[in-house]
């Protein structure tokens, strides 16, 4: 089970156009990353803060409802995020590749 | 407190030399008046040794003027007190007056706890105190009688006056005050009689007090008269004063006998504690004032507690969690009431399947999130092809009457299968974008030792969702139409086995693969039955060992039933070698259930027969066509109309029949092996085809009953071959599998799908029967007429 999980990430890392895969544990500390220190960090943090901020705005819209999903879309590249409440994972994706 | 009433007593008059000498100095000046004052005596000889000083304004006075009494009354007021005592207000802005303090101070105030024998409280006490208490109260009355008869009647005679007892309560406080030194002057007489009850503890001393205290009271009361007329008289004063104390003396005496009686009471009966009653002549209350502890102040300086800034945001959602969060433990708390018992086994598979099977568990949601985000990369990368797939309409359909086109999407392939043939593809009927693929082999040289099955999504091209690895080649596979997730496999080695893809786990669920409980050849295609009446689950399976094998799934294992041996030709037996007699049997490739009555099925052969069965006669069949002269691949049932079927071979050939007619209604030849022919959903007229070449065909009847409408090369025909194709049930898609792993899927352009117009009559018909007026009215044509003979009478009467 937990392989499959690494098995997935593993191909998400290598299908094309992904800049890199970071996954930030509960504790907002990046825990599996493919970008390099300085990056990952930046990203876990803000993202983090992002993603917290986004389920507040869902979950006071409605309580019952819940975030799944987030996906930003920038001019350079589209940064999917699950935000659980256990982890946190990261892809950035150049799509234009 | 009774010093203040009335006038000063000359014998108090030693005790208190201040009081003495302002008497004095105000009210006498006479030297006669030294016989009345005994103590004063001395006073007057210190005072004659001087020049008595007088002042100027003295106003002399007569005899009779000195003699006048003048009343003295002590008030509660303090002279020296001033009155006018005012303070300043910052209230009012002004002095206002101020209360006058207090002249008295209290020092003590403490309440006795004595009672007096006699008082109805006492008598309580006695009550209290129970029978014993009163016996020896009885027998103390009667001992001090008998010892004092005549005293005791005295003292009763004494406790009736109301006087008297006033006196007793001067007697004592007198006597505590001035202690016994005081009588001794003038209670000499009483002494006699004093000293017979001497011995007996403090009642002689009380009745000395007594007796001394008596004649002053009767002189200062009696006598304020006869002590103006003379100081002879006094003598006579003390005299009565004598008498009196002699009667004093006597109740003293009683009194004595009393205590006496009653500590021989107490010696009686010495086990039995009474309550000593306080004494009633001889009691006091003793106070001390102690010592002041001084004060102390000690401090000490704690280390001061820890501080915290604690901040933090309320949202609706958070109060909304917190109550979800409640009412969820109260919940558990019920059940846990609830569930007390059935606590004992399985506790720990439990939880092991919870693990796996619990989608709330955080490896599930791991493995979701990171789906959802493959799902989203492909998304980005294939974003054309996923708006093709949605949006996209071959404009050029216009201009091209009765010819339409096929518009390859996404291929999807799974990298360890890409040698394996597809064997069968099999949409899920409720996830329509959700297909299995099964990979194997259909060169019989080519058999590798294992296969398996890749469910794909539309939704994920790169990668299979699922992929099941099984030990030999997969050759059929179909979802349950109810419980889709339960997949049926058909398997080279003969056996069949279910998976259940929400488990996510390698193993089947049920397995055929002991050696009697499976087939004795490949599998070539499973199909899910209608369950039980028992409401359990049953598959049937046809193989090339010529059975058609039905199977239960119980509790734990497949229960397989032989449905029909497809013997081929049941009359003649061929003759076998030795003489013996041999039943040859088909080998079953395709079946096919009727659509409305779920007995009825047909099954093709490797031979080109298909047989018409039915599940509830074994041993022979209801129809049989010779439907072709290769192997029949597939049988397939038309969505619209039950009764017409379709079927192709390796023959080349695609066949369209009518359930009950073993004449053809339609023949298609395609000039290549024909793989696998589906009817479409959305239409009755519309079927599509792929052949070995790499070739799709799609025909639409209604368009034209010889030409297909759209021929399309779909692998390269030089390396590969198409073996297998499925409709999409609700999208106009078609999947296309070939010869190495890979499956096509390819949208039907509009001109595949066209969908008959109602006319105004038939205004009123719902699509579906348009469809089947439409694809009726066709077969009209091509049905022969059932009566088609040639009277023979005319024939040869021609003749």
């Amino acid at each position: 089970m937990a392989s499959e999980v690494e098995e997935t990430l593993k191909r998400i890392q290598a299908h094309k156009g992904v800049v890199g895969t970071i996954v930030v544990n509960a504790e907002g500390i990046p825990i599996k990353t493919t970008l390099d220190n300085t990056t990952t960090v930046q990203y876990a943090g803000l993202i983090g803060q992002l993603s917290d901020k986004a389920r507040s705005v869902v979950r006071d819209l409605d309580p019952t409802n819940d975030l799944t999903f987030l996906r930003i879309r920038t001019k350079k590249h589209e940064i999917m995020v699950a935000p659980d409440r256990e982890f946190i994972l990261i892809v950035i994706q150049n799509p234009m590749d | 407190m009774p010093r203040t009433k009335g006038p000063l007593r000359p014998g108090t008059s030693a005790l208190k030399p201040a009081k003495a000498s302002a008497l004095k100095l105000h009210g006498t000046q006479g030297a006669g008046e030294g016989s009345r004052l005994e103590l004063g005596e001395d006073m007057e000889t210190w005072g004659r040794a001087r020049a008595l000083v007088k002042p100027d304004d003295q106003v002399d006075l007569n005899e009779n003027e000195l003699k006048e009494e003048i009343a003295r009354v002590l008030t509660v007021r303090t002279p020296q007190q001033s009155e006018g005592l005012v303070i300043w207000s910052h209230k009012d802005a002004a002095f206002v007056q101020r209360a006058v303090p207090a002249s008295g101070a209290l020092l003590l105030d403490m309440p006795s706890t004595c009672l007096h024998i006699d008082s109805p409280e006492a008598r309580e006490q006695a009550a209290y105190l129970g029978a014993a208490g009163r016996i020896t109260l009885a027998e103390t009355l009667t001992m001090a009688a008998k010892a004092a008869p005549k005293t005791f009647k005295k003292e009763s005679r004494r406790s009736g006056g109301g006087e008297d007892d006033e006196e007793e309560e001067e007697a004592d406080g007198e006597g505590d005050a001035d202690g016994e030194g005081e009588a001794d002057g003038e209670g000499g007489e009483g002494k006699e009689r004093g000293s017979v009850s001497e011995g007996a503890g403090d009642a002689p001393a009380a009745g000395a007090d007594t007796s001394s205290e008596k004649p002053e009271e009767d002189a200062s009361e009696g006598g304020s008269k006869k002590d103006a007329e003379g100081g002879a008289e006094s003598g006579e004063g003390a005299g009565e004063a004598a008498e009196e104390g002699d009667e004093g003396a006597s109740a003293a005496d009683a009194e004595g006998e009393d205590g006496v009686a009653a500590d021989a009471a107490t010696e009686v009966f010495p086990s039995r504690p009474v309550k000593k009653v306080a004494n009633q002549f001889n009691f006091c209350d003793r106070a001390a004032l102690t010592y002041n502890n001084p004060y102390r102040t000690l401090s000490t300086q704690t280390e001061p507690p820890p501080r915290d800034t604690f901040s933090d945001q309320v949202m609706q959602y958070i109060i909304y969690d917190a109550y979800q969060k409640d009412w969820e433990e109260k919940q558990a708390g019920k059940e846990k009431e609830v569930k007390q018992v059935p606590k004992q086994f399985g506790r720990q598979a439990e939880r092991k399947l919870d693990e796996r099977t619990n989608p709330d568990s955080s490896l599930n949601r791991s493995i979701r999130a990171a789906k959802t985000i493959e799902r989203m990369l492909n998304q980005n990368t294939s974003d054309d092809i996923a708006k093709d797939c949605r949006y996209y309409e071959d404009g050029s359909d216009e201009f091209r009457e009765g010819a339409g086109t096929l518009l390859p999407l996404w291929k999807f392939y799974y990298e360890p299968t890409k040698k394996f043939h597809v064997t069968n593809i099999c949409w899920n009927p409720r996830y329509h974008d959700m297909f299995a693929v099964t990979m194997g082999y259909l060169e019989f040289m080519k058999q590798a030792a294992s296969g398996a099955v890749c469910v794909f999504t539309m939704k994920n091209p790169s990668y299979p969702e699922y992929v099941l690895h099984t030990a030999s080649s997969v050759m059929a596979a179909e979802f349950h139409h109810e419980q889709v997730n339960l997949l049926a496999v058909g398997l080279y080695d003969g056996s069949v086995a279910v998976y259940d893809l929400q488990l996510s786990q390698q193993d089947p669920v049920f397995r055929s693969d002991s050696v009697h409980n499976k087939h004795c050849d490949m599998v070539w295609q499973v199909t899910w039955g209608q369950d039980t009446p028992d409401g359990e689950l049953n598959l049937y399976s046809v193989s090339n060992d010529g059975n058609v094998f039905n199977w239960v799934l119980t509790s734990s294992t497949l229960h397989q039933t032989t449905v029909i041996s497809l013997v081929l030709d049941r009359a003649t037996p061929v003759a076998g070698p030795d003489g013996t007699t041999l039943t040859i049997t088909g080998c079953g490739t395709a079946i096919a259930f009727h659509p409305t009555n779920p007995k009825v099925f047909l099954v093709g052969t490797e031979e080109g027969q298909v047989f018409k069965c039915s599940t509830e006669y074994t041993s022979m069949y209801l129809l049989s066509y010779s439907a072709h002269h290769m192997p029949v691949h597939r049988i397939h049932f038309n969505y619209f109309l039950p009764d017409i079927f379709i079927t192709c071979s390796s023959d080349w050939r695609i066949k369209i029949w009518e359930d009950g007619r073993t004449e053809p209604l339609f023949v298609f030849d395609l000039h290549c092996s024909v793989g696998d022919v589906q009817w479409a959903p959305y239409s009755s007229t519309v079927f599509a085809a792929v052949t070995l070449d790499g070739k799709a065909h799609v025909y639409d009847l209604n368009v034209s009953r010889y030409q297909p409408i759209c021929v399309q090369n779909i692998v390269s025909r030089k390396k590969n071959r198409l073996t297998r194709l499925a409709f999409n049930k609700k999208h106009p898609l078609i999947v296309v599998g070939d010869e190495r792993g890979t499956v096509t899927s390819l949208k039907l352009s509009p001109n595949l799908r066209v969908k008959p117009k109602a006319t105004k009559k038939q205004a009123h018909l719902t699509p579906h029967d348009l469809e089947v007026l439409k694809m009726d009215k066709l077969l009209a044509l091509v049905r022969e007429p059932f009566i088609l003979q040639r009277p023979p009478d005319t024939e040869q009467a021609v003749e």
